[in-house]
């Protein structure tokens, strides 16, 4: 028989960017464990349908932490509180019987709210288009050996790479830093020989696209590490400073 | 289409917010806080060399201020030095502190902690009043020809100056346990290897030095022939 818990969701309401929001509580009544948060919502926007009233907007996609569109603040956590998962991985089992879960969305001035949990992560696109990218030309596929890559590179490179771009370092960020999602990228290609041409003007494109957008500044206090699904280190943010300073 | 212009439905709760952007950009304002912040703890550790002359007492710490006083035009040139590296600290903190503000105009309704320290979080505040502290004890100790023992015993053995000084030095304690850290990381120059102990490093040693500094206005608050 499977375990039943009852919940109490607490979930922000916001109709659109130009309206007041505010928490509304919805009881769960008997769920199994074995559902996630996210399906959780989806039940109670069922009884929402039926009722005539207006379903909770969330972002949700692939629902197996790979794709980054899901993301809401659970108990004051990005991702809720269960480390190194996307929010559709957290499920009811992770959460205290009769506990109240406050789930509210990522907030920051270059997230602007578009509708309940759902926000506007459109910024991180553009920090990407500034120059996440590799534009040179770099021909056919070479013969597999003929440029060496040292394992310990290739492996940072493939680390920084695991970003799905979901904002939980933003959302989980005293400051509403983006740097861990700068770092990540500009990391990633500074490791590999097919990033070398662009090198310094990538870094002080993206650097200078997040600061556009409004996101704050690195303080260093570890909280996007800590709240990345993917534990995305602060090496790369060390290493995109020292990209972004040598650059200069 | 068009292309997405930056910045573009920057708006919440339909305000606009401008964005003041310090310096060339924030990651060089951070350097630009970790270098000085370095030039100024260098400083502070120097001067607690100084102060630990006092322990060894009376004669000892005359025998520095001589010493330091005796200098000659290298003393003047170390102020201006320290003065502009205070003023590019505190003006960068100031213009960072103003812009993170802004980041983020409504605020969580709950919100948790995962991995900051209190000493990271408070670093704006911390910094202000280790400011304050400035205003305070460099006109009281600033002397032409350094500050008699009387001096320092007198200032530091009234308990308000005494509770100022032990609360300034937390301030100190508490930014420098962060900030040692935090300076290599902003600068990029850790190996991930030498990240966990550079941590306990910078909590030991500002957590030392707090200890050292405050030891000063304890000792002349409770024992009235401390430096006679």
């Amino acid at each position: 028989m499977e375990k039943l818990i009852h919940l109490t969701l607490r979930v922000w309401r916001q109709p659109g960017p130009d309206r007041p929001g505010r928490f509304h509580d919805y009881p769960s009544g008997p769920v199994a464990t074995s559902l996630s948060l996210l399906e959780l919502l989806d039940l109670v926007n069922e009884r929402l349908t039926l009722n005539g009233e207006e379903p909770i907007a969330f972002d949700h996609d692939c629902r197996e932490g790979i794709c980054g569109a899901c993301g809401a603040m659970v108990d004051g956590l990005a991702h809720g509180p269960k480390s190194e998962t996307t929010l559709c991985q957290l499920h009811l089992r992770d959460l205290a019987d009769g506990g109240l879960v406050v789930i509210e969305p990522f907030r920051a001035l270059a997230f602007p709210l578009i509708k309940d949990l759902v926000v506007d992560r459109s910024a991180l696109d553009r920090i990407m288009a500034a120059g996440g990218y590799v534009s040179v030309d770099t021909g056919g596929a070479p013969e597999a050996n003929v440029i060496p890559i040292p394992q310990s590179d290739a492996d940072q490179a493939l680390a920084a790479a695991s970003c799905i771009g979901c904002g939980a370092c933003v959302a989980s960020c005293p400051h509403a830093s983006a740097m861990l999602f700068v770092g990540g990228k500009v990391s990633q290609l500074a490791c590999l020989p097919q990033g070398q041409p662009e090198r310094a003007r990538r870094v002080l494109a993206m650097v200078s696209a997040a600061d556009r957008e409004g996101f704050g500044a690195c303080g260093n206090h570890r909280e996007c590490e800590a709240a990345c699904p993917k534990r995305l280190s602060l090496r790369h943010l060390a290493r995109m400073n020292r990209e972004y300073l040598s650059a200069r | 289409m068009a292309e997405p212009e930056a910045g573009q439905g920057r708006q919440m709760e339909g305000r606009a917010r401008p964005v003041r952007l310090p310096f060339a950009s924030t990651v060089f304002s951070q350097a630009l806080m970790a270098a000085s912040g370095a030039g100024l703890a260098l400083f502070v550790l120097l001067h607690l060399l100084g102060n630990a002359a006092a322990y060894l007492g009376r004669a000892a710490f005359l025998a520095y201020a001589r010493h330091l006083h005796g200098l000659g035009p290298l003393l003047p040139a170390m102020e201006l030095c320290l003065l502009l590296l205070a003023a590019t600290h505190v003006v960068t903190g100031t213009m960072l502190t103003l812009h993170n503000l802004q980041s983020r105009p409504l605020p969580y309704r709950v919100k948790a902690i995962r991995a900051a320290s209190l000493s990271s979080r408070l670093m704006p505040l911390s910094g202000l009043v280790i400011l304050l502290f400035l205003a305070v004890h460099v006109p009281a100790f600033r002397r032409p020809a350094g500050p008699s023992a009387e001096l320092v015993r007198i200032t530091l053995s009234r308990p308000g100056m005494a509770t100022f000084y032990l609360l300034s030095l937390a301030a100190l304690t508490s930014h420098l346990s962060h900030g040692l850290w935090s300076l290599f990381q902003t600068l990029g120059i850790v190996a991930p290897r030498y990240d966990q102990p550079l941590r306990r490093a910078a909590v030991i040693v500002s957590l030392l030095a707090g200890g050292v500094f405050m030891l000063l206005p304890l000792l002349a608050l409770v024992w009235p022939d401390f430096l006679r």
